[in-house]
């Protein structure tokens, strides 16, 4: 065959034969491929449940529009109640215009009390058992902020001692520059235009890589089933804040989306005692984020990875 | 036979000759292979607890354990590239006695692949919306 001379009539009559062969192969491969897929899937969808094919087909929050919005909202709250025997209402208020939001830390009165944590998990219905916090508290005498997976974690409030030491809370820093956003291979997860970064929890599949590319550790996974008690369940939910998570799906703070897109301050800032927690639109020349941000000094954490991250930390007092 | 089912013959044809092939061997050949169908089963069940109770049953919270599934694979990319570019010396260099091993080459990389496509799959928290 190789030595075969090149305008060889026969032999390149069967070399065309062979291609067609296979062309047909090919073809017939390809055919077969969709024909099963289209089987399956209409096979799946008679076996499985009308609400779980109606969750499944749901597209993404930002493609639906207003009806399937609503019928969507309505099937939301049909499953809240039929799983916890408490009519919630599911909100979808979008975002107030011209506002970024921005919150900042008094790392010099924070006691490390540990009611920002317990306050959050109770606001935005996390998974009491496995016990999910998006808030977690690190503590040191020297303040390590470059050191976030190696720093000591805070767990048990109670047993605090004034000891000099510093605590940092870190939640999710709402970047202006996501590494989360950009690693979603499924556009699941974005920024919203007044600063927010929301998960759509429909539309996650749980490959976690926003939680590999995130540097605060801010995103969590719902590795089991998430339990809350039913009296324990806050009624009052946004599509992309705390309504009820199913497994598999990856979760972040929204700065309590559900409560400042009525112009409420998020959980964490309301139940802090010693008011360590400020938070408002920096935009707003009066707001005291605005006077923080511009006047005092503040720190940002790991501000060289260059997600410009929109949560500051400052020092009122030495 | 009716027309339109003339494009799955050649098809059919490969099915039938993998199948003659497959379905012939030794005493340990079958034994080798009830072996691995038993592995198979078992994998079955491991998943389909996992799909039932999360991905917590993995224990891949762990900082170490964390992405053993995913690991696995690009590990698998990597064999299945490397097999399949056995070809070249083969059929670009035509060097003879590389020919035998690039068969088994296109084996190994076929079956890599499906590895790779299964591993992405329990990997993945919600694999019925991916």
């Amino acid at each position: 065959m190789k030595n075969a001379p090149v305008n060889d009539c026969p032999g390149q009559q069967a070399n065309r034969d062979r291609l067609l062969a296979r062309r047909d192969l090919l073809k017939s491969f390809v055919q077969a491929t969709l024909l099963g897929l289209a089987g399956s899937s209409l096979a799946g969808c008679a076996v499985f449940s009308d609400t779980f094919t109606r969750e499944l087909f749901q597209s993404h929050y930002r493609d639906m529009t207003d009806s399937e919005l609503a019928n969507v909202i309505s099937r939301l709250e049909e499953e809240v109640f039929r799983q916890y025997k408490k009519r919630p209402e599911v909100r979808t208020d979008p975002p107030l215009k011209g506002v970024r939001y921005v919150q900042a830390i008094d790392l010099s009165i924070c006691l490390g009390c540990g009611r920002c944590m317990q306050g959050c998990f109770e606001e935005n219905n996390q998974s009491r058992s496995p016990e999910i916090k998006w808030i977690i508290m690190l503590h040191s005498k020297h303040l390590k902020i470059w050191l976030l997976h190696d720093s000591e974690r805070y767990t048990n409030p109670p047993q605090r001692k004034d000891d000099g030491n510093y605590y940092l809370p870190v939640g999710c820093q709402q970047c202006d520059r996501p590494a989360c956003v950009r690693s979603c291979p499924v556009q699941a997860t974005w920024k919203e235009p007044d600063g927010i970064t929301v998960v759509d929890y429909n539309w996650c599949i749980g490959c976690r890589y926003c939680m590999a590319a995130c540097p605060y550790e801010a995103r969590k996974f719902n590795w089991a089933r998430p339990t809350i008690p039913r009296s324990d369940l806050n009624p009052l939910m946004h599509y992309l804040g705390n309504r009820p998570r199913m497994y598999g799906i990856v979760e972040k703070c929204t700065f309590c989306i559900q409560r400042v897109r009525k112009g409420h301050n998020p959980a964490c800032v309301d139940v802090c005692p010693v008011g360590a927690r400020k938070f408002g639109d920096v935009n707003d020349p009066s707001s005291q984020v605005h006077f923080i941000v511009k006047q005092m000094k503040t720190i940002q954490l790991k501000e060289d990875v260059g997600t410009k991250p929109r949560f500051y930390y400052y020092f009122s007092a030495a | 036979m009716p027309s339109f089912l003339r494009p799955f013959l050649p098809f059919a044809r490969f099915v039938y000759g993998c199948l003659k092939v497959i379905l012939s061997g030794s005493r340990f050949y079958w034994a080798w292979i009830a072996f691995l169908c038993v592995l198979i089963v078992l994998g079955g069940f491991a998943y389909a607890r996992q799909f039932q109770q999360g991905l917590i049953v993995t224990n891949m919270r762990d900082q170490v354990s964390w992405a053993f599934y995913i690991g696995n694979f690009t590990f698998l990319v990597g064999v299945a590239a490397a097999a399949v570019v056995l070809v070249i010396p083969a059929y670009v260099y035509h060097w003879k006695p590389i020919k035998e091993i690039a068969v088994i080459g296109e084996l190994l990389a076929v079956s890599a692949i499906v590895m790779c496509i299964m591993f992405v799959v329990v990997d993945i928290g919600n694999p019925a919306r991916a």
